[in-house]
């Protein structure tokens, strides 16, 4: 399973940082819906540091990757944390 | 579907947030009793596998788009708690970096994107295909991907009429039409993920619980 779960890694980083450069510009199905009602969106609570996917330092594809590993690394921290304490008690 | 701060009043995203809190409590202490740890990377290969699916929005007819969210294909891989728990580190590194979704809607989010899909597309799948692996399976997961992507957009349109914003008929019929056709692209996308992945892997799918 390693080699597949660093096949995975790779594939998804590779969409986040290149294809996802292809993704479709267009208002998702929300986005579409909300405007239809003349909902406005609210402003936001948090002041994100990657609003919308642009990173202040490389443009998208640096938000794809970064995102992509802040996923897999909190991920593993809150699986492992859980299997682990399993073993310990 | 990620619902922005602020659309929903404070009341609806109080309850949506408790009550996806209490669900991420019952599912962390469900995967603490089973899970082993040899499948803890797959857990987070799988978490990261969908954010990044998620950023490539397709295009749907109507000059709208929709991306992949993800949970069925979650929910065969990994189990109902595990997936939902994914589901949720997906959705917080969306809200808290990429102002993806909103903080204060982060339970009503989980809930519409995640939960209708890693439990209740479960369930589908279950009642649908038993523990049969062949296309029975495959048409179980199609069809829990198209129901929750749609249960998903109409709960969010709900929530949005409940905070007064949209009258309740056409904003279902907006969000269920679009999301009828974007569900569509959910159910293939799933299926052929998870083909691939049980061809590459047949053991993978064992050891689900």
């Amino acid at each position: 399973v390693k080699r597949l779960v660093l096949g995975l890694l790779l594939l998804s980083l590779a969409l986040a940082g290149g294809l996802s450069y292809l993704a479709s510009e267009t208002p998702d199905g929300l986005e579409k819906s909300l405007a239809r009602h003349d909902v406005a969106e609210g402003e936001s609570v948090v002041a994100a540091p990657m609003a919308d996917y642009q990173s202040p330092w490389g443009g998208q594809w640096l938000a794809g990757v970064s995102g992509t590993l802040a996923v897999f690394g909190l991920t593993l921290v809150v699986g492992w944390g859980l299997a682990r304490k399993k073993g310990a008690s | 579907v990620h619902l922005p701060d602020g659309i929903l009043s404070p009341p609806v995203w109080i309850a949506g947030d408790l009550l996806a809190a209490g669900a991420v409590g019952v599912c962390a202490a469900r995967v603490k009793d089973r899970l082993t740890e040899s499948r803890v990377p797959l857990m987070g290969v799988m978490g990261a596998f969908v954010f990044a699916a998620q950023m490539i929005n397709f295009p749907v007819p109507g000059g709208t788009s929709g991306h992949l969210l993800g949970g069925v294909l979650l929910v065969v891989l990994l189990g109902p708690a595990a997936a939902s728990l994914v589901m949720f580190c997906v959705l917080l590194v969306q809200a808290l970096l990429f102002q993806d979704g909103g903080i204060t809607v982060l339970g009503p989010n989980l809930i519409n994107m995640g939960l209708l899909a890693t439990l209740g597309g479960w369930a589908i799948v279950r009642l649908l295909a038993g523990r049969s692996n062949g296309w029975r399976r495959y048409l179980a997961i199609f069809v829990a991907c198209w129901v929750t992507v749609v249960a998903g957009a109409l709960l969010a349109g709900f929530e949005i009429w409940l905070s007064g914003h949209a009258p309740l008929g056409p904003v279902l019929l907006t969000m269920g039409g679009v999301h009828a056709l974007i569900g569509i692209g959910e159910g293939l996308i799933t299926v052929a993920t998870v083909r691939f992945l049980v061809a590459a892997r047949p053991e993978l799918l064992e050891g689900v619980s």
